[in-house]
């Protein structure tokens, strides 16, 4: 996989048809249900605008976040789950003794285990694609074009044509949360 | 399980907080921000021929593919009208369809599905599916013991493996067709053609066909679920008001500043359609909404606008008010093009906001300013779809909205409502395709619903077809004359049709019933003969519709050989129509009949295969060289045909529920018909839908029911906390027609008191057993889905 990538999500795009959580199930053929991507959705209080939604109605796809320090891995007393040369999350399933704490450990409910084996299903940003020369599942799939891979440094590659001013990015790994920033105008801080 | 979500839940929240403002949800790991110019992305519009990163990644797909031992099959989905390009990933060794992909080198989608395509390979390999054909050795209304249920509902019946279903055997094809067609043909000798009925369902893309060999056969009954309910409406208001050019059905989102949806939920129903509105929102266009839910629609809105279920009128006719008074129409368009613009003017004239506002709730002020961003800005468009033909009034929400395009002047400009022409096709559509005058007036006369539902029985149709309620109660009590036996092709009708129990009951009273289907259904398994048809990955076809794009006609490719003997529906009637005598109005197979539509084109199918798409450039302004075929050749804001037909030539404004007359309906239990209307205090629709289905499909596939395991019905967070209803609750949905019951989802956002569920589940949870009918729209016997009045329990509370 590259190495300068990041995975981008525009809150401004995504209206939480869970397409992305098909498409990774089936790509992954890890069964129904499966998805390593799942969308949350999010509610402005008393119906205030919130990033992605002006009525205040948003949905916040969360996959595995590629964390610089990620705790899964710290977690894993078999090492493995570690991170990579890239910078991505890898996983060696040898090592795997199905223990969960790595499922445990994510912070944000990025780990599943699978129901047979009890190893961890997360997200490799399909990997295997990517080095194909193919979009992951979900980001060729989603019919919003919420989702983009992008070369870093590069944010402009992940906007869009838009008439409504820059977006911002908010991100604590290699995954980017755009937005338009709805709602910075009218919210006081805290 | 439970915990992950909490997590992933709390994380959503801090990236939106995030992403709010600096200083919100800082607590944890610190966030990198990155101010994100704007750039351009590939328009949605569709060019005529793929870039070349689409056709790198095409060949990409295609490498990763030979290497996995597959080939590609490209070809199109038909897991809903859409008709998105998709890739068939097919192993070599054993011509298995192992994957469908979205084809990113496509024009129309560039490479997006969704999630019902994207698992359509079930579609094959579902154990359910039936694979011979099937005959009856049990009596009628018995039911097959012992079948495993299928996970969507304990009453649905699904049999796996090669195993025959319990009461019934195989027979052959031979055997099926003679049966069906000696049956049939006797039923023609002792009873007339009209004893039999010709019922469909939704278009798995040969559905004209079918309604030709209806019309060959002599057959006056013939109908379907939809129709009344779903675009028929659209299309007699496209015939009166524009002389049947369809303009109001297409929107030009490329080049549009203000879209205004009406009533439906692209995000979930038409998802293509969904990203061209984003994209038009994205590049600055203004969005507004009406919807009662704050749907994932409205979620995007600039203006979202929560009128009354069912006010839909009231409020495009309040919108009216505002642009003629504020002399916001279009005056050029008006004087040359339309006639009846100063009868709409006093028509309109006391519908001010403030009285609009008591008839929808929606704010004055929202009504006012709504209005004139629609009229002002230039150009706009109205974004309409099945909710409109679902009204109590239908036909007129449809003239509504079509008078809003046409005296804003938004009809056939760039950013407007759009006329989409064929590809040089032949079309399907047509009267002249299916036959519609082979049959005689004094028989045609004879159709069920024909004197009271001219609009939907008669020549202005799309389809002249029967009135669905009356042709079941003339089943049911042989007044006037005995309905006796049924051909269904694609339709579960047991399911999907309103006042269910009721149907049902008219299907058993059948002494003839076949049915064509992928699945032993609960409307086939009350039938005599089953056919297997085969799906749209075992059939080529050639897709021309306005709902799959602007300026393309799709070809889909066989990708699989047909599971089974099952074949294409397409080839089972034109066989039909052969040992009924017919064969000399149809064609050999399927196959021969796309070679005649595509004549025209100077293609053959299988030249057509190759090509892939059909292209013709968007036309604007069609109307300038070829007028409008109404009687006036102009626009017919004030309608003369519709007054012809004894139907008001303008909108009157919503029905009210309260202003209606004495049910009529005997769907009614006598300890139902008791209860004063009342009881039945909460706003109610059936308007609601998941993108994981369409209609009654796809819930033995395990990929989407594991998305959306249960019926669903959305209820005001207030008002189900006054009833004690939590969420996920079993909510039992009583009106005095019949009750279903489904799992509560509340929704803070909802209107007030206002119930909305979603349909296509059979057993208890099929809210079409809800559904009476009391009442029908004017001149075309809508079965009302909006607007509607209910009354909800808790189910432990609920009998």
């Amino acid at each position: 996989m590259p190495a300068n990538t990041t995975f981008a999500i525009d809150l401004d795009r995504c209206w939480g048809c869970g397409t992305c959580e098909v498409a990774c199930a089936l790509e992954k053929k890890s069964g129904p249900g499966t998805g390593r991507i799942k969308i949350e959705e999010v509610r402005g209080k008393n119906g205030e605008a919130i990033p992605g939604s002006l009525q205040g109605r948003g949905f916040v796809p969360i996959l595995c976040q590629q964390c610089e320090d990620p705790a899964c891995a710290a977690a894993c007393p078999a090492g493995a789950l570690s991170r990579d040369a890239a910078g991505f999350l890898a996983f060696d399933a040898e090592l795997c003794l199905s223990c969960g704490l790595c499922e445990s450990a994510c912070p944000y409910g990025a780990i599943q285990l699978a129901a047979d084996s009890g190893q961890p299903l997360r997200c490799d940003q399909c990997a295997s694609r990517q080095s194909a020369g193919l979009l992951p599942a979900c980001v060729q799939h989603c019919p919003g074009k919420a989702l983009a891979i992008v070369a870093e440094g590069k944010e402009a590659d992940r906007g869009t044509e838009s008439g409504r001013g820059p977006k911002r990015a908010w991100s604590i790994g290699r995954v980017d949360y755009l937005s338009r920033g709805i709602g910075l105008s009218d919210r006081s801080p805290g | 399980m439970e915990q992950a979500r909490e997590k992933r839940k709390r994380f959503a929240a801090q990236v939106c907080g995030g992403l709010a403002g600096p200083t919100m949800g800082g607590a944890e790991p610190a966030p990198r921000f990155a101010a994100v110019e704007p750039a351009s992305r590939p328009a949605a519009r569709e060019t005529d021929e793929p870039s070349a990163s689409a056709r790198f990644l095409f060949e990409a797909t295609r490498r990763a593919a030979e290497a996995e031992g597959l080939e590609i099959i490209p070809t199109c989905c038909f897991s809903c009208n859409t008709a998105c390009e998709v890739l068939a990933f097919r192993e070599k060794a054993t011509g298995r369809i192992v994957k469908i992909e979205g084809d990113p080198s496509s024009p129309v989608t560039h490479g997006v599905a969704c999630a019902k395509g994207l698992a359509a390979a079930d579609l094959l390999y579902n154990p359910g599916r039936i694979k011979r054909p099937l005959k009856r050795i049990e009596p009628r209304g018995a039911k097959p013991a012992a079948c495993p249920a299928s996970p969507a509902s304990p009453t649905s019946q699904d049999f796996s493996g090669e195993a025959v279903p319990p009461g019934w055997k195989e027979i052959s094809w031979d055997e099926a067709l003679e049966e069906i067609t000696s049956r049939l043909l006797k039923y023609r000798e002792t009873d007339g053609a009209k004893s039999i009925a010709f019922l469909e369902g939704t278009r798995r893309g040969w559905s004209r066909v079918y309604s030709r060999l209806a019309n060959a056969f002599g057959a006056p009954n013939h109908g379907a679920a939809g129709w009344a309910q779903c675009l028929w409406p659209r299309l007699v208001d496209c015939k009166v008001t524009f002389g049947g050019a369809q303009y109001p059905e297409s929107c030009d989102f490329a080049n549009t500043n203000c879209v205004i949806v009406w009533g439906s939920n692209p995000a979930a129903t038409w998802p293509l359609q969904g990203a061209a509105i984003m994209d038009a929102a994205e590049r600055g266009a203004k969005l507004i909404v009406i919807d009662p839910r704050l749907s994932e629609t409205a979620a995007k809105a600039d203006t979202w606008l929560r009128l009354k279920p069912g006010s839909d009128t009231d409020l495009a006719l309040g919108f009216l008010h505002v642009i003629i008074a504020e002399n916001l129409y279009d005056r050029d368009f008006v004087e040359n093009w339309t006639v009846g613009f100063e009868e709409l003017r006093s028509h309109v004239a006391w519908r001010t906001p403030e009285i609009t506002e008591k008839l929808t709730e929606v704010s004055a002020a929202a009504i006012r300013e709504a209005a004139i961003a629609f009229a002002a800005t230039k150009h706009a468009c109205i974004s309409r779809c099945v909710s409109v033909d679902q009204t109590a009034d239908s036909v007129q929400t449809c003239r509504a909205l079509s008078i809003l395009i046409a005296v804003t002047g938004n009809l056939d400009v760039p950013g407007g409502n759009i006329l989409v022409s064929g590809r040089g096709e032949r079309s399907q559509n047509s009267h002249e395709f299916i036959l519609a005058d082979t049959i005689p007036l004094e028989i045609q006369r004879e159709r069920c619903g024909y004197e009271r539902f001219p609009l939907l029985c008669g020549e202005l149709s799309s389809v002249p077809s029967a009135h669905m309620p009356s042709l079941w109660r003339t089943v049911l009590t042989g007044d006037p004359y005995p309905i006796k036996a049924a051909l269904i092709f694609g339709s579960n009708a047991a399911v999907s049709y309103t006042n269910t129990n009721v149907v049902t009951q008219a299907m058993e009273k059948l002494e003839f019933l076949a049915v064509c289907d992928l699945f032993m259904t609960p409307t086939a398994q009350m039938a005599d003969i089953v056919l297997p048809a085969s799906s749209w990955l075992e059939r080529d076809n050639v897709i021309s519709s306005f709902q799959t794009s602007l300026d393309y006609s799709v070809i889909q490719r066989k990708c699989s050989e047909p599971i089974g003997e099952s074949r294409s529906d397409v080839d089972i009637v034109c066989e039909l129509a052969r040992r009924m005598g017919l064969g000399d109005l149809f064609w050999k197979d399927s196959e021969a009949l796309y070679d005649y539509l595509l004549a025209p084109t100077g293609l053959s199918l299988r030249q057509a295969i190759e090509k892939r798409r059909l292209h013709a450039p968007l036309k604007y302004g069609n109307y300038l060289k070829s007028g409008f075929k109404t009687p006036s050749g102009k626009v017919e804001l004030f309608s003369s045909v519709l007054a012809s037909k004894s139907c008001a030539p303008l909108p009157p404004g919503s029905p009210r529920p309260k202003e209606e007359g004495k049910p009529e309906a005997e769907g009614q239990s006598k300890e139902a018909g008791k209860l004063g209307d009342a009881e039945y205090s909460l706003d109610f629709s059936t308007g609601a839908r998941s993108i994981f289905f369409r209609h009654t499909e796809n819930r033995r596939n395990p990929w989407l029911i594991s998305q959306n395991p249960h019926p669903t019905v959305y209820i005001n967070t207030e008002t189900a906390a006054s009833l004690g209803i939590a969420e996920g609750d079993l909510v039992e949905v009583q009106t005095p027609a019949g009750s279903a019951r489904l799992h509560a989802k509340l929704e803070r956002d909802l209107a007030l008191n206002f119930v909305e569920a979603v349909p296509g589940w059979d057993g208890e949870g099929n809210i079409n057993r809800a559904l009476g009918w009391e009442r029908f729209a004017e001149g075309i016997g809508t079965v009302p889905m909006r607007g509607l009045k209910c009354r909800i329990k808790k189910v432990s509370d609920a009998s």
